[in-house]
């Protein structure tokens, strides 16, 4: 066996790993701190028989991408905050004409302008909700380089097999970090791809292009190859063709939204530690996940009861993980660089049944675990009951 | 050659298409037809007409059928195309038959194939103008021998990017003015297909106008067809980036105080290495400059000058239908004609034709040499 251990920052083990996924197509444009993810495909792309494009503008990279996606590849973008902004209609565009596609938003502080060069998570709203209308997102968010390959994978398989947008939240501190990771062999991998039509175009295989199949998914065919359909983002019926009818939006948005809900549990990543006898538990995700890690083992070393949820997945929110936590652990600390974005969807959760504490930052910088352990021993269930021998 | 037969109808008239905006009775030297008591156009003196082909050429509803036509039959001076000659030498040159198109329309049967019946009568209203670039596109392609299966569709968000719908290819009705970015990536994901872009005046040069020159710069093998009505007519008639000065729109209702764009100057001027322009009326010029277009390597750019009866002409009282086809007729003028005016003899005239040509290296092409 060969040994992949390899010394790799973020923004690199999300190009390789889109690779590794499929993706041959990217088109993007240049920002801070996303902009090595577009320089690796440009370089790696023409090789692998795929193609780049630099756009002039972020809302053009992803219309480039959905259309390569309706054209049959596998393709992606690559963004920061003010980016991830101005491609929020054609977000909301793909979810809606469903062209299976991942945009890779490597956050920075904002808003405005922010600090180019400083971490945030302050796009956990806006990759939820930024684009108009009533859709349902998928969004994931690692921790680590190795997490960033392997959620990168994931991304892709979701996006295909969903047919959906998937978008993957980085935060600079993850993206820039440098770390050796051993990355899983090739033939390991398990790679999706997106559901085709059964049949050729006008054979009892060849339904209407938007008539939902397995889990509600269309198969919808690749332009080019003889089915001659129509995509239009207005509200349409099983053809693909535009229609005002109410019952009929009504329809598509309910199974928009279904199709996402029936594979929840599979598209829900979340680690836990130590979580069998907490009093005390931190919920963290993105670098953040890093230092609260450390808390808790720290935490564990002086013999506070504490443990540890990592959301992987935000989107959609692994809300009954989360119920299922507060019903044994009493007290929920929430630790992320914003001011309490993810928070909110914690106290929907957990409902009442476990007290939320939030911890927040502006962004800017590293939660410190001294600071998440400050906040693990000032919980009430922090405070050292007893002294445990290990 | 004349086909004479004096048992079959001169004129099929589908009454469920027409929308009566009285274009074909206007024109009809004969006086053959005439609107009857639900509006539509209706053959009245059938023993009058002399199956010239013009009614359907300039149907905007794909409802009328002149069977059996006459290719010599007397038609109005400059109908349909320019003169011959109009063509810039260098189109010609290009095409294998530099002909000026077939006069009429498609035969019915041959239109029909492109199009998506069920979702005709279209959504246009009467006399707008879009139904004729379509008719001029799918002369085009028919012409031309283009594989149906392979040609995409992209279109913009306004009335002229409705015409997706009702073209049997592969169709892709996009965001506002970003049909030629997502046309992009199809052409790069698929370089084998025929790429044509379909962009009103406001979706392509205003919202949009960072993606026309792009393109333009980057000579990407895309045909690009903008219908220009001079106003934004599905959300009511505000005015647009090619509003004339002085023009009203519900957002300038003292006179448009900004100055249009050139639109073919613009796209050369970013790159662009086929730019032509033709009217709706002058339509098988436009049928030729399209076909042109889609022979053209390279980013091929066609500004089809069309109207907006509804929420440019009643702004501007510029008359019917049939009125705006005449004035179309009247200060179109073939391009080398016009280049030989003098600068204040140009004031109300407008050129077309194919306005500039030359090449470049296309990027896909550009792209491929990439791969080792």
């Amino acid at each position: 066996m060969t040994d992949r251990l390899k010394l790799m920052q973020g923004n690199e083990a999300v190009a390789e790993a889109a690779l590794a996924a499929g993706a041959r197509f990217f088109a993007g444009y240049p920002i801070t701190p996303s902009t090595e993810i577009a320089e690796i495909m440009a370089a790696r792309l023409p090789a692998a028989g795929g193609r780049f494009i630099q756009m002039e503008d972020e809302i053009a990279g992803i219309s480039a991408v959905i259309g390569a996606s309706l054209a049959g590849q596998k393709a992606f973008t690559a963004t920061s905050g003010p980016g991830f902004s101005l491609m929020q209609e054609n977000l909301g565009f793909a979810a809606m004409v469903e062209a299976p596609c991942v945009v890779v938003n490597v956050q920075r502080l904002g808003p405005g302008t922010g600090i180019p060069t400083a971490p945030g998570q302050g796009d956990v709203m806006q990759a939820r909700w930024g684009t108009h209308g009533d859709h349902p997102a998928v969004a994931f968010c690692p921790g680590s380089v190795r997490e960033a390959y392997d959620l990168t994978i994931q991304a892709f398989n979701a996006a295909e097999r969903l047919r959906t947008p998937v978008i993957l939240l980085l935060d600079e501190i993850v993206a820039h970090m440098r770390e050796g990771v051993h990355l899983p062999p090739p033939d390991e991998l398990v790679i999706i791809d997106r559901p085709r039509p059964a049949g050729p175009p006008g054979s009892i295989g060849a339904a209407p292009a938007y008539r939902p199949g397995k889990g509600e998914v269309p198969a919808i065919p690749d332009f080019g190859t003889g089915y001659r359909f129509h995509v239009t983002g207005l509200v349409h019926d099983e053809t693909g063709l535009p229609v005002n009818d109410s019952r009929v939006a009504d329809g598509l948005i309910r199974r928009l939204h279904r199709k996402i809900e029936l594979a929840r549990r599979e598209i829900t990543f979340t680690r836990a530690c130590r979580l069998e006898d907490a009093q005390v538990a931190v919920i963290a995700y993105g670098s953040a996940a890093r230092s609260a890690r450390q808390a808790v083992r720290e935490a564990r070393e002086r013999g506070v009861q504490a443990g540890f949820l990592q959301l992987q997945t935000i989107w959609p929110f692994p809300a009954e993980e989360v119920a299922n936590l507060s019903r044994r652990v009493p007290q929920l600390i929430v630790a992320e660089m914003n001011l309490g974005q993810l928070e909110a969807e914690v106290r929907r959760a957990v409902s009442g049944k476990a007290e939320v504490i939030p911890l927040t930052s502006g962004g800017g910088r590293l939660f410190t675990p001294e600071e998440i352990l400050g906040a693990i021993c000032t919980a009430p269930g922090g405070r050292l009951k007893k002294v445990v021998h290990q | 050659m004349e086909v004479k037969n004096e048992s079959i109808k001169p004129v099929e008239i589908n009454q469920k298409w027409c929308k009566g905006c009285g274009i074909c009775v206007s024109f009809c030297r004969q006086g053959a037809l005439a609107l009857n008591e639900a509006g539509r156009a209706a053959l009245a003196h059938p023993e009058r007409c002399n199956r010239c082909g013009l009614c359907e050429e300039l149907c905007p509803d794909f409802a009328l059928e002149v069977l059996a036509r006459s290719p010599n039959a007397e038609r109005p001076a400059d109908s349909g195309s320019l003169k011959s000659g109009e063509l810039a030498p260098r189109l010609a040159d290009r095409q294998s038959k530099p002909s000026l198109g077939e006069p009429g329309g498609l035969p019915k049967l041959q239109l029909e194939r492109y199009l998506r019946r069920a979702k005709l009568p279209h959504l246009w209203c009467p006399g707008c103008g879009n139904g004729l670039v379509v008719h001029a596109l799918l002369k085009a392609v028919h012409q031309l021998s283009l594989d149906q299966n392979r040609i995409v569709v992209v279109a913009g968000i306004g009335c002229a990017g409705r015409a997706a719908g009702y073209l049997d290819f592969d169709t892709l009705h996009t965001t506002h003015g970003r049909a030629l970015a997502f046309a992009t990536g199809v052409k790069l994901a698929r370089p084998e297909l025929t790429v044509i872009v379909l962009m009103g005046d406001g979706d392509a040069a205003a919202i949009g106008g960072n993606h026309l020159i792009h393109a333009a710069r980057r000579n990407i093998d895309l045909t690009a067809v903008v219908f220009n009505n001079s106003i934004y007519g599905m959300t009511g008639g505000q005015y647009s980036p090619l509003t004339p000065t002085a023009g009203k729109g519900t957002t300038a209702p003292y006179g448009n105080i900004e100055r249009p764009f050139d639109l073919p100057a613009l796209v050369q001027g970013a790159g662009g290495t086929y730019v032509a322009r033709a009217t709706t009326y002058h339509n098988r010029l436009l049928t030729d400059l399209i076909k042109g277009g889609l022979q053209h390597r390279g980013f091929a750019f066609i500004e089809a000058i069309t109207y907006c009866p509804t929420a440019f002409g009643r702004q501007n009282k510029a008359g019917s239908p049939a009125d705006a086809l005449r004035w179309q007729r009247e200060h179109a003028m073939n391009v080398q004609a016009y280049r030989r005016l003098a600068h204040d003899e140009r004031r109300d005239r407008f050129p077309v034709g194919l306005l500039y040509c030359s090449e470049a290296p296309e990027y896909v092409e550009a792209s491929n040499k990439l791969a080792i």
